[in-house]
């Protein structure tokens, strides 16, 4: 390269400059245009539920605002009220089972050995596999004769019947990777089995289980196909509310949109409280 | 404390025999060091007397009580893991107050008991920390902290220097024996590091394959030692071991005759003539019985380690460090008839 002159050099370092400044601003570009068909849907639900009926399929992006849709979907007409209600109980409940047992199982499933081996964890993953439509007639004609349609005890029991076996296979994974020094010196150090998985075991799981619950909250607050066969008028949830929007006069897109805000609120305000318990759980089980 | 008694213990892990019906005792206030090469058992023994492995037979008893099917906490003894097994989400100090808090000890009690233990290992300006933020030796002491603070019957160590580097291993040693010493207390270690058996241990017991070839002080498991896997396993450089026979008194084997002391006339075929490296001398060709042209020198500082060709074997002495030679100058090594050791060809045991 001695031979080059300064001259060619620069030329070069131009072209070069060239490049990169067009690479930059094609990858700006293209970050631009996913996070526009990211957020654009949530941009015009957000806005449609603050629109009156008559604008709410104008482009229009100025319009005057109004808390009417909200006063109309938490009315006697779209009981909106009563349906949050339903998906924070329905959710709650699911998890308050879901994760404990789930933690348990998955100890367990970690730990010790069980006549058939892997059969059992295979087995429980294997139920996944099965289409929800396909199970869904006889829940529906056991739970019919258990009297229990249109509760949200019923929704709970099947929610947990597709979440356990993902939660015991999320938190599995995790219990897999800790090694066994800290629950056997717990137990040394005079702890029941017990004590040493709530003491030390949980803990130090915590990001594991932390994931697990993120997954199942989601899945749970979001279900819709179960509640949709298996609740009428008492138990019905917010994703299932949303329904109601389409009426014999058309569709309330106004309606939809404040339900839609409310299924989407809670889900990033929990997210973002739980991220940062999240990093403060991967930072706490950093040693060794 | 109490003294550790294991009575034909077995423990199978399918068809692969870990321990292989094996008895032993551990005297009250004892340092016993289980030592042997990665596999042979040790680790598997110690924890079936910590209660974590139940034996598939053989009882374990503990001051005299069967404590066989006893879970870990019913046996009071404390554990020191290899990877220290400390809770990585408390602090220093909560994790030194474990055992106790596990034991419902009042809190005012418990700060006062960590406070003392901390002084003793030296952790007192660290107990707010998390053990993310200590070094390996002081892990290592606070895993130390944690076993003795209660006081328990029996210690239990599972190679707990092998995670340190050199230096601070013989810091630690050095600190683990004293400890011992001062409580008092009936510790059961495990290594298969020869210098920290011989260094820590009131006694040893050395495995392999899951059975016990040898059990005694340090000085007769070095001096004395009970077959040709002792032999070969104790010392570095390891020992000599030449393969050859007795006639009228003289070891014999292509390239070297050696009248040994003390068995005169005895004939025997297929021996095993074992001498340490520290028990031959390097002296100039003709003085000695064994010569052969140099194979290597290796210099370690306090002494030259010289490898002489012998037929097909190769015999390492011990030299003086000062002692300079070159590949293939002849030399001869005289070793110290008193200490050469005789073992069966076939069984390996010592004749």
């Amino acid at each position: 390269m001695s031979d080059a002159s300064p001259a060619s050099n620069a030329t070069k370092a131009r072209r070069r400059h060239r490049k990169q400044m067009l690479a930059s601003t094609l990858r700006v570009l293209l970050i631009l245009v996913v996070a526009f068909l990211w957020l654009a849907p949530v941009a015009w639900i957000a806005a449609t539920a603050f629109k009156a009926p008559r604008d709410v399929l104008s482009l229009d992006i100025l319009f005057t605002p109004t808390l009417q849709n909200f006063v109309t979907a938490f009315g006697p007409n779209y009981q909106l009220g009563n349906r949050l209600m339903n998906s924070t109980i329905v959710t709650i409940g699911t998890l308050l089972i879901c994760i404990p047992v789930s933690t348990a199982a998955a100890y367990a499933l970690s730990r010790f050995r069980f006549p058939g081996g892997m059969a059992w964890q295979l087995g429980l993953l294997a139920t996944q596999f099965v289409p929800a439509v396909m199970i869904i007639i006889p829940l529906y004609v056991v739970l019919r004769s258990a009297g229990m349609l249109d509760t949200p005890a019923s929704l709970i029991i099947v929610n947990l019947s597709v979440l356990i076996p993902y939660a015991i296979w999320m938190i599995k994974g995790f219990m897999d990777a800790l090694p066994m020094d800290m629950e056997e010196a717990a137990m040394t150090d005079g702890a029941t089995r017990f004590r040493a998985l709530r003491d030390v075991v949980v803990p130090v799981a915590m990001p594991g289980i932390v994931t697990a619950t993120i997954f199942c909250f989601v899945v749970a607050w979001n279900e819709f196909f179960f509640a949709l066969i298996l609740s009428r008028n008492e138990a019905v949830t917010l994703p299932v509310s949303l329904m109601s929007a389409r009426t014999d006069r058309g569709d309330a897109w106004e309606i939809m949109a404040v339900i839609g805000l409310t299924i989407m609120i809670p889900m990033m305000l929990i997210s973002k409280l739980v991220q940062r318990h999240f990093l403060k759980g991967l930072v706490s089980g950093a040693v060794r | 404390m109490a003294s550790v008694d294991l009575v034909d213990i077995c423990k199978k892990f399918g068809p692969v025999v870990s321990v292989d019906k094996q008895s032993l005792s551990v005297k009250d206030g004892e340092f016993m060091v289980f030592l042997g090469p990665s596999g042979c058992g040790k680790t598997t023994t110690m924890r079936m007397i910590a209660g974590l492995v139940e034996p598939t037979e053989g009882s374990v008893l503990i001051g005299g009580q069967d404590v066989t099917y006893d879970q870990p906490r019913e046996r009071d003894v404390a554990m020191v893991f290899q990877n220290y097994g400390l809770y990585p989400h408390m602090t220093v100090a909560d994790n030194i107050a474990y055992p106790l808090k596990v034991r419902g000890v009042a809190k005012a009690d418990r700060d006062r008991q960590v406070r003392e233990v901390a002084a003793k290992v030296e952790l007192a300006p660290l107990l707010d920390r998390r053990p993310s933020a200590l070094s390996g030796g002081q892990r290592q002491r606070v895993a130390l902290a944690r076993a003795i603070v209660r006081r328990p019957k029996v210690f239990l160590m599972d190679e707990p220097l092998s995670n340190l580097d050199a230096q601070l291993r013989v810091t630690m040693r050095a600190e683990i024996k004293h400890l011992q010493n001062e409580l008092g207390i009936t510790t059961i270690y495990v290594t298969h590091d020869q210098i920290e058996a011989l260094t820590l241990a009131d006694r040893i017991v050395v495995m392999n394959k899951g059975v016990i070839q040898q059990t005694g002080t340090p000085e007769e498991i070095y001096n004395a030692p009970a077959n040709l896997f002792v032999a070969g396993f104790i010392g570095s450089p390891a020992m000599n071991l030449i393969k050859g026979s007795l006639r009228g008194g003289t070891f014999t084997a292509p390239g070297l005759s050696l009248p040994l002391p003390g068995r005169a006339g005895a004939t025997r075929d297929d021996v095993v003539l074992g001498v340490r490296p520290e028990d031959m001398t390097v002296a100039g060709e003709g003085a000695a019985t064994i010569s052969g042209p140099i194979y290597a020198t290796e210099m370690t500082g306090d002494a030259v380690l010289v490898t002489i060709a012998v037929g097909s074997q190769r015999l390492c002495a011990r030299g003086d460090r000062h002692f300079r030679g070159k590949i293939n100058d002849a030399v001869a090594l005289s070793p110290n008839l008193d200490y050469v050791h005789l073992f069966d060809g076939a069984t390996g045991e010592r004749i």
